[in-house]
């Protein structure tokens, strides 16, 4: 029976500062225990595909572990992983991103995101929203995702996204404008 | 809120939590294991590798550092606390520091050629001994080689003073300075040719008689006295064309410091008349000048050496100092106009030479 976790009911895990002083291998793993899922879940937010959820977890955790003596503060493990997250993510939109302008098949289908208990209305425009956020640049779409879909607010958006309060409302903005554009019509 | 927004907020309750099981969690758990050791492993590789490459580079650097080139044994380099550096060049080359107080800094330079960069220092003299010759050092990087009979000065900064069994000599940048070394082995002489005009000059200095039987011949506004001769030549001069350079050079040295001036006259004469295309010559005729002037000989014979002396090697280093000694030596003997035409020809010649105030305050006297 898998565990289902979501980013956004996931609570403040066990306290990691008790291992100030170990190794970083004990220390990653007791980051892996209580943050995988967590990552995992905001990582399946805004890439739209599970498929990609595990590659994304590992980066995160690689890049974590190379980044722990940046670590400065461990109550705030929470955000600094979720800000390694939209990064990771950001890597990772533009590679498909890439991909897809030199010619190589990305089709996939962001129905299987919504579970059965939706509408057919409501799973068409969820899975037309990801098809369109697919779309947008990058940081525009990471943007709208912790927005909209995560609910954050701007200020918690420009943080995880690692630009200006300006910039972060100009994403969204410009993310929704797209959307509005496309599924506004349909 | 637009009505997209609002149906988008009523939608997303329906996507789909991330199934994260425990199987899911280990086996991403393993992989970052996997990848850690890999990354440890690439790393420690790419380390390994740039380590090994730094090591090569350094053994063939060391490797061609070592190589020896046109230096068979390479003689250290000598330094001194002050900063102070002196090293050979070439494998022939001997060269020692002999003595190093607070107020003395001795290298002996015995064969070859060495290099000296001195930091200036008011209270500390540095000095290279060469044979008999005495280089002393007033902060400067200079070059002292001892080839032959021998040795050679170049000033490449600074200055310094040389004295040899000549007298003393200062070297600025730039210039390049020859001196007897007073060495112990003499070598035949290769070929004598004697200037007839010269030999009479000399002879007639010898003989003690241009008082009464010389004739100058002179062209009118020709500074350069070298190209006078005298004429009439007693009978009585001999020349003895059998002795070397070398041996007149230790002859007259040895004359001049026990005083004898008359003997040390003879040999510079002799040797300024049986060896005149010996580079050595310039130098035998401003000693020959100097002898006759400390020696109370006829200042015009003493400024026709000093003449000699210019003529002989008009781009040496001497030729500033004897053009100053033979300034002098025409003021000596009253002839103004000389004195005049001279001053004027240092003037043109050593724009910013160190006499010019001396010459000036001689020429209004």
């Amino acid at each position: 029976m898998p565990v289902v976790l979501s980013g956004m009911d996931t609570q403040e895990p066990r306290a990691v500062a008790s291992f100030g002083d170990e190794p970083k291998s004990a220390l990653l793993d007791a980051l892996y225990d209580d943050y995988a899922g967590y990552v995992a879940a905001i990582g399946l937010r805004l890439l739209g595909r599970d498929s990609e959820i595990d590659d994304l977890v590992q980066d995160v955790f690689l890049d974590a572990v190379r980044g722990l003596s940046q670590l400065r503060d461990l109550d705030a493990t929470r955000a600094w992983l979720a800000t390694l997250t939209v990064r990771t993510a950001r890597r990772r939109l533009r590679r498909n991103r890439l991909r897809r302008f030199v010619g190589g098949s990305d089709d996939y289908d962001y129905s299987t995101l919504v579970d059965t208990s939706a509408s057919p209305e409501e799973r068409l425009l969820l899975t037309r929203c990801y098809e369109v956020l697919e779309t947008l640049p990058a940081n525009q779409r990471l943007a709208w995702t912790l927005r909209h879909v995560e609910g954050e607010a701007l200020a918690v958006v420009a943080s995880r996204c690692e630009c200006s309060l300006a910039s972060a409302k100009r994403y969204v903005q410009r993310a929704q404008a797209r959307l509005q554009e496309v599924l506004g019509n349909d | 809120m637009t009505d997209l927004s609002q149906k988008f907020a009523n939608a997303k309750q329906h996507l789909r939590p991330v199934e994260w099981s425990p199987e899911r969690s280990d086996a991403v758990r393993r992989n970052i294991g996997r990848r850690r050791q890999r990354f440890t492993m690439s790393t420690v590789a790419l380390g390994s590798a740039a380590v090994a490459v730094a090591v090569a580079v350094a053994i063939v650097w060391f490797a061609q550092r070592s190589e020896p080139n046109d230096v068979a044994i390479a003689p250290r380099q000598i330094e001194l606390r002050d900063g102070t550096r002196a090293a050979p060049l070439g494998s022939a080359t001997s060269l020692k520091l002999l003595s190093e107080d607070e107020s003395l800094v001795t290298f002996g330079l015995e064969a070859g050629k060495g290099w000296f960069e001195v930091t200036p220092s008011r209270t500390r003299r540095v000095e290279v001994l060469v044979r008999d010759v005495r280089v002393q050092v007033l902060g400067t990087e200079f070059v002292v080689e001892v080839k032959d009979e021998f040795v050679h000065v170049w000033v490449h900064r600074g200055k310094v003073s040389v004295a040899s069994t000549s007298g003393t000599v200062v070297l600025s940048k730039g210039e390049h300075g020859t001196f007897a070394a007073d060495a112990e082995e003499e070598k035949e002489s290769a070929s004598i040719e004697t200037d007839a005009g010269v030999a009479k000059a000399v002879a007639a200095v010898d003989a003690g008689m241009e008082a009464e039987g010389a004739k100058v011949r002179e062209r009118e506004g020709e500074a350069d006295a070298g190209a006078q001769t005298i004429e009439s030549l007693p009978a009585e001069v001999s020349l003895n064309t059998s002795e070397t350079v070398e041996t007149l050079w230790k002859r007259a040295d040895t004359a001049r410091r026990r005083g004898d001036a008359e003997t040390a006259r003879r040999a510079l004469a002799e040797l300024l008349n049986e060896h005149e295309e010996d580079p050595r010559a310039a130098l035998a005729a401003f000693s020959l000048g100097r002898v006759l002037l400390d020696s109370g000989h006829s200042a015009k014979t003493a400024a026709r050496a000093f003449a000699k002396a210019r003529k002989l090697s008009p781009e040496g280093p001497l030729v500033e100092d004897a053009l100053l000694r033979e300034i002098e030596a025409w003021h000596h003997d009253g002839d103004s106009r000389r004195v005049k035409s001279r001053s004027k020809k240092y003037m043109r010649l050593f724009p910013k030479g160190r006499y010019r105030k001396q010459i000036r305050e001689m020429g209004e006297r």
